[in-house]
């Protein structure tokens, strides 16, 4: 099918959590890899950390390197450096060198994800890290917490081994300074990582006191506001301040530190230790790479991409993804990797067949022999959602030549993205979204169902069957994987005077009507942007994401146009993480005025006569109430699921308590679905910015590559059978399966099993009262005896 | 102040307050945690990033009005951490620049006037200035090891050129021999000022630019005119720091105007390093320590690249080897308290407020003699600090110290 495209190799350079998932996605999808690394392992930074957040997979790296130095698909160089690169995308040469001898090779493409590194401290002269023996570092903290380490897990300081009492960190430390930490971008991931030492030492010893003091807590992502909850709830107490100086205390070694709290006064404490929350900085090395490449850096000096091209680098045939892409969490890291082995597939064929490990080749520890079944691969996708995440996957997998059908229940493509005027950064969207939706549209590969929906589903990997129904017709369509991008639903706010005053908006209409007829905002003398409309309150824990963004923008937008207007964002944190923050400070330096406000202090609005809207709103500083008149307020109304129960069901994925499907326990799975063979992109998995879309679009495209481009996959193996002797149709099985798997026939009253859906887990095995299921190759019989063999030999 | 309704600023001020991006302020508390007069119990409640918000808002006459601008040192601590770097002691002296000078706090704008139209602050006549000269000269002469000093009063063509400041002529005139000792003993070829020798600046202290460049500018002009080859400035930290700043416009605007200039520091080193002068170490056996004038260290580090730190430690480590650092030292070190006109100006408990932190440093350096290289410093320290927390402590100019130490031959 790319018989015309271009064939080659890819070179990877960086062996962390992004470059090793590029490489894997990469070699499954039949490409020769090239993983270079500086460093004498793989595994990049996870491996100096002790727990990651929410779900530990620091020892999931390990095997995953295995997996990497196994693979016959991937060349993995060691303690290599590039040296040099000539060529052009398609056909570059490249030189590296290990520690004996230099390498010449050849790759189509090459990936950057030489990733990043902790800021070094060593500059703050106020947090004298270098003097005080127990002001560590994050990076050194986990070191410290790690069972392995020297203290066996148990958390001693360095300066006399002491367990310590009282603990802080101190966030934005390399982050959102302009002045001693020299990068104003805020690095993302700190205020969870913090969050989360500081609950796993609070779990371990409940009688330690553990402090973070913080400008804008940034629990932005899915689960985020959650776990900040429980933290709370643990007793990990949050400060609003960022601190000026940490002094020594006099004769012992401790650290006071002295702060202003929020109502301007001096509170002074002491502790046993200080950690600081240190940002991400781009490698160096890689800077130093990406330079010599030719690729343009960002302000902040990662590698720039633009929100429509997330994984592109400014020149063709090199891509970047994980931190040195920007600052991001392990599973960003991860889906960027593979969207980049999607827009690598788009224009490069592979040069191997795929090489994923079979499952027959896993160990086999009884004399019964697996039974696999070689099943022929639908090389065809199906996608249900036509949004920016749905039809970026379609595209992608089209690009490829694999036959793509679209189920939108709407009557157009284009879904949220449609009433979406610019990204952040402020990149127009409309004109990005034609030229997909035209795209899509006209591709020969793609095929696509408007105003319908899936009515059924069944098979599994390589193998389904889908129903589509529209009112006129159904049809069924069989297809390898498949992509659910259905994408949520805009809150209608029941608060603000919403729907009772022309003049108080919500954020998407605003942004419609700033498509169409900008004109009637630009006008206004005095404009309010009330944050946080529905999210982090009552029923919805959590955060919706990109409202802080979006007024930011908006307000930016409008300044923008007429200076002398004065705008109010009034919010509760201000998440502007990433590179955001640069819009942020745009923001503020332009003279948007931003008010926080709490929960117990929300603003007021209301109405004066002829409908004149008054905001009031307690200043968080001088303590006072602000009294304004909007010419109109925009709400920035929560994001909620838009009720994928019914998908959910056919697609045997689950849902979380928000209504949001739920990826794959493994944290290395962002995309995944629990069910082989589905995968997930866009808002339907959680609120997110477009370019984040864009990214988990086309890296469900990337990992369904690895699906679609075998001709055959095996199903069976390690899975559970039923003795249909034995059971009775108890229902234990069909309740437990964490898959969805077991179906219990009301006429037959026995259970079936799909050797294809079941993940061979056992854990219908060990609850099935009748002990009628068993997982083939290990039966209490074969276990035993292996028991007994091991314990005699 | 019941509520607050954001008021329109006018544009001059609005192109300063962009000049210093007050509005790119997170409202983070950094500046609140290290400045020395957060909790000032006599402020009403304000505090420095009370009062950045106040002038985000819009309450220009609120602040104008308040005290706070007028009790702050300009110390600089605030934007040495300040995540957004904002220029707050700049902010605060635009904004002490737009009280009416009949409003002006204390003795502060009498003082400005009196040195423009006397060349001093305390508008001392020349022959009382002369009769006080002549004095100390004569004393120094019955000193041992002085006699023959002469005094180089508005000698062309000298190396350099001293600056006193009319509290040494009017009631501390013994503190300008350990100056005189020093430049007797390296030979120095240094001349004094007939008129306009005033060596502090309260322009600077009253947001006076106007005043400030005038000052600066008499300074230039003595230089040029007696074809001196090298200013010392001023020791005062806002008197030097008000000259380097009016010179550096100066040259600016015109570059004839241009003149050498140096800190006492650099003159004192290079008479030690060229063997110029001799100190004797064993005369100083207790424990010393160094006290960082803002203006002499952090601001100037700031504001022109390089701070006076190692310098005037160099020059103690000369005269002692009892050394001692206080925390936080350095870049990151505590005003006095009595920067930025607070030691001439009126607020005395504030004064006595401010020094609080120092006063706290010194104590836990152990130390028993406190050096100084700022007359303000020096005053706070010794004539306040000390009484007010019980410090048990001499407090000495560093100048002081090498004359005290000096091998005369």
């Amino acid at each position: 099918m790319s018989n015309e495209k271009i064939v080659g190799s890819v070179m990877v350079v960086g062996g962390g959590i992004a470059g090793m998932q590029a490489a894997l996605d990469l070699a499954n999808a039949g490409y020769s890899v090239y993983l270079v690394e500086k460093s004498s392992s793989i595994g990049g930074m996870i491996p100096q950390l002790h727990r990651t957040y929410p779900i530990c997979i620091c020892c999931k790296i390990d095997s995953r390197g295995v997996e990497c130095l196994s693979n016959p698909n991937i060349k993995v160089l060691l303690d290599s450096e590039v040296i040099e690169v000539n060529g052009e995308s398609g056909n570059f040469q490249a030189v590296v060198r290990d520690k004996d001898r230099t390498i010449n090779l050849n790759a189509g493409a090459i990936v950057l994800s030489a990733g990043f590194e902790p800021f070094d401290p060593s500059g703050y002269d106020t947090y004298a890290y270098a003097q005080f023996p127990n002001i560590v570092t994050s990076v050194e903290l986990e070191a410290l917490q790690k069972p392995t380490g020297t203290n066996q897990g148990i958390l001693r300081r360095p300066s006399d081994n002491k367990e310590p009492e009282k603990i802080a960190w101190l966030q934005c430390v390399g982050s959102r300074d302009i002045n001693q930490g020299d990068t104003g971008a805020c690095s993302t991931v700190c205020c969870m990582y913090a969050l989360k030492e500081a609950l796993n030492i609070k779990d371990a010893r409940p009688r330690i006191e553990v402090s973070i003091f913080y400008m804008d807590l940034r629990a932005h992502g899915k689960g985020f506001e959650n776990y900040t909850n429980q933290a709370l709830a643990k007793g990990v107490r949050l400060i609003r301040s960022r601190v000026h100086t940490i002094d020594p205390v006099p004769g012992s070694d401790d650290l006071r530190i002295q702060y202003g709290d929020e109502h301007g006064h001096l509170q002074t404490e002491s502790y046993d230790m200080v950690v600081l929350s240190v940002g991400l900085k781009p490698a160096r090395d890689a800077v130093a790479l990406a330079e010599k490449l030719g690729v343009n850096l960002d302000t902040n000096h990662f590698v720039q991409t633009r929100p429509f091209e997330p994984t592109t680098t400014s020149v063709p045939g090199i891509f970047v993804c994980g931190a040195l892409n920007g600052p991001m969490d392990i599973s960003n890291a991860v889906t960027n990797a593979s969207a980049v082995v999607s827009q690598i597939g788009a224009y490069l064929g592979p040069t191997a067949s795929p090489s994923k490990a079979k499952p027959s080749e896993i160990l086999n520890i009884s004399a019964e022999p697996i039974n696999f079944m070689d099943v022929p691969v639908k090389k065809q996708a199906l996608v249900v959602g036509g949004g920016v995440a749905g039809m970026e996957s379609a595209l992608t997998l089209a690009k490829q030549g694999y036959p793509v059908t679209i189920v939108e229940k709407n009557n157009q493509l284009g879904g949220h993205a449609l009433f979406v005027s610019k990204t952040w950064q402020g990149y127009c969207v409309p004109d990005y979204l034609m030229r997909l939706i035209n795209e899509v549209s006209n591709h020969p590969k793609i095929e696509i169902h408007l105003e319908s929906e899936i009515v059924k589903n069944s098979g599994y990997v390589g193998n389904f069957k889908s129903a589509i129904r529209n009112s006129q017709s159904a049809i069924t369509v069989e297809h390898g994987v498949t992509i659910l991008a259905t994408g949520a639903e805009i809150t209608k706010p029941t608060e603000y005077l919403y729907g009772q005053n022309p003049n108080v908006w919500n954020w998407s209409d605003f942004d419609e009507q700033m498509i169409n007829d900008p004109g009637v905002f630009e006008q206004a003398k005095t404009a309010v942007f009330i944050q946080c409309v529905g999210s982090r309150e009552n029923e919805r824990q959590y955060c919706s994401k990109l409202c802080c963004s979006f007024a930011v923008r908006k307000a930016i937008d409008l300044k923008t146009k007429n200076p002398e207007m004065n705008i109010y964002v009034l919010y509760r944190e201000m998440r502007t993480y990433g590179d955001r923050e640069d819009i942020y400070k745009q923001a503020r330096l332009l003279g948007v005025m931003f008010i926080r406000y709490t929960l117990e202090n929300k603003p007021e609005v209301c109405e004066k006569d002829e409908g004149i809207l008054g905001v009031t709103i307690h200043d968080h500083v001088l303590d006072l109430p602000v009294i304004i008149e909007p010419d109109f307020i925009c709400l920035q109304s929560a994001i909620v699921s838009q009720g994928s129960e019914k998908l959910a069901k056919l697609f045997k994925v689950a849902l979380d308590k928000d209504g949001f499907f739920v990826e794959s326990p493994a944290k290395l799975k962002p995309i995944d679905a629990m069910t082989e063979g589905v995968f997930l992109a866009g808002m339907d998995l959680s609120p997110k910015s477009i370019e984040e879309s864009i990214a988990q679009g086309q890296a469900a495209a990337g990992r369904a590559m690895g699906i679609l481009s075998r001709s055959t996959i095996q199903v069976g193996g390690v899975v559970a059978k039923v003795d249909e002797e034995k059971c009775v149709g108890c229902l234990t099985c069909v309740r437990m399966c964490p898959f969805q798997v077991p179906i219990v026939d009301p006429n037959q009253r026995v259970a079936s099993i799909e050797p294809g859906l079941c993940r061979g887990c056992g854990i219908c095995v060990s609850e099935c009262p009748g002990k009628a299921i068993s997982v083939v190759g290990f039966s209490d019989q074969q276990l035993i005896a292996r028991t007994e063999s091991l314990l005699y030999s | 102040m019941e509520v607050i309704q954001l008021k329109p600023i006018t544009a001059e001020l609005k192109k300063v307050l962009k000049k210093v991006d007050l509005n790119a302020c997170l409202t983070c508390s950094t500046c609140v945690g290290g400045c020395i007069v957060t909790d000032c119990p006599q402020m009403d409640g304000l505090d420095i990033r009370k009062v950045l918000r106040m002038l985000a808002y819009g309450m220009v006459d609120e602040v104008v009005n308040s005290k706070f601008p007028w009790v702050c040192t300009g110390c600089g601590r605030c934007v040495h951490a300040c995540p957004m770097k904002i220029d707050i002691p700049y902010l605060m002296k635009v904004i002490k620049g737009l009280r009416d000078r009949d409003k002006v706090p204390g003795i502060l704008h009498k003082g400005v006037e009196k040195v423009l139209a006397t060349g001093n602050n305390m508008g001392i006549p020349e022959p009382v200035y002369f009769q006080v000269l002549e004095m100390v000269e004569e004393e120094m002469n019955e000193e041992e090891g002085f006699s023959g000093f002469k005094l180089p009063i508005d000698k062309n063509d000298a190396d350099v050129v001293f600056f006193p400041n009319s509290k040494e002529i009017a009631a501390d005139s013994d503190d300008m021999k350990w100056y005189w000792k020093i430049f007797y003993a390296a030979k120095a070829d240094w001349t004094i000022p007939k008129e306009n020798w005033e060596a502090v600046d309260w322009g600077l202290f009253t947001g006076n630019d106007e005043a400030s460049m005038t000052l600066a500018r008499r300074k230039i002009d003595f230089v040029k005119n007696r074809n001196i080859k090298r200013m010392i400035l001023p020791d005062c930290g806002g008197g030097s720091m008000g000259c380097r700043t009016g010179i550096e416009k100066w040259k600016a605007k015109d570059s004839s105007l241009s003149v050498d200039y140096l800190y006492i520091y650099e003159i004192i080193m290079e008479y030690i390093k060229e063997g110029r002068i001799k100190v004797d170490k064993s005369k100083n056996t207790k424990r010393h320590v160094w006290h960082d004038s803002c203006k002499h260290g952090r601001e100037v580090e700031r504001l022109f690249g390089k701070g006076m730190y190692d310098e005037p430690r160099w020059i103690l480590s000369q005269c002692t080897d009892n050394i001692v650092e206080m925390y936080p030292t350095g870049p990151n070190s505590f005003c006095c308290g009595a920067g930025g006109g607070m030691w001439p100006g009126p607020y005395k408990e504030e004064l006595a407020y401010n020094g609080a932190k120092k006063a706290e440093s010194i104590k836990n350096s152990g130390a028993e003699v406190v050096v100084t290289g700022c007359s303000n410093c020096r005053d706070q320290i010794m004539r306040n600090l000390k009484k007010k927390y019980n410090l048990d402590v001499e407090v000495k100019y560093i100048w002081q110290l090498v004359a005290e130490s000096l091998v005369l031959e």
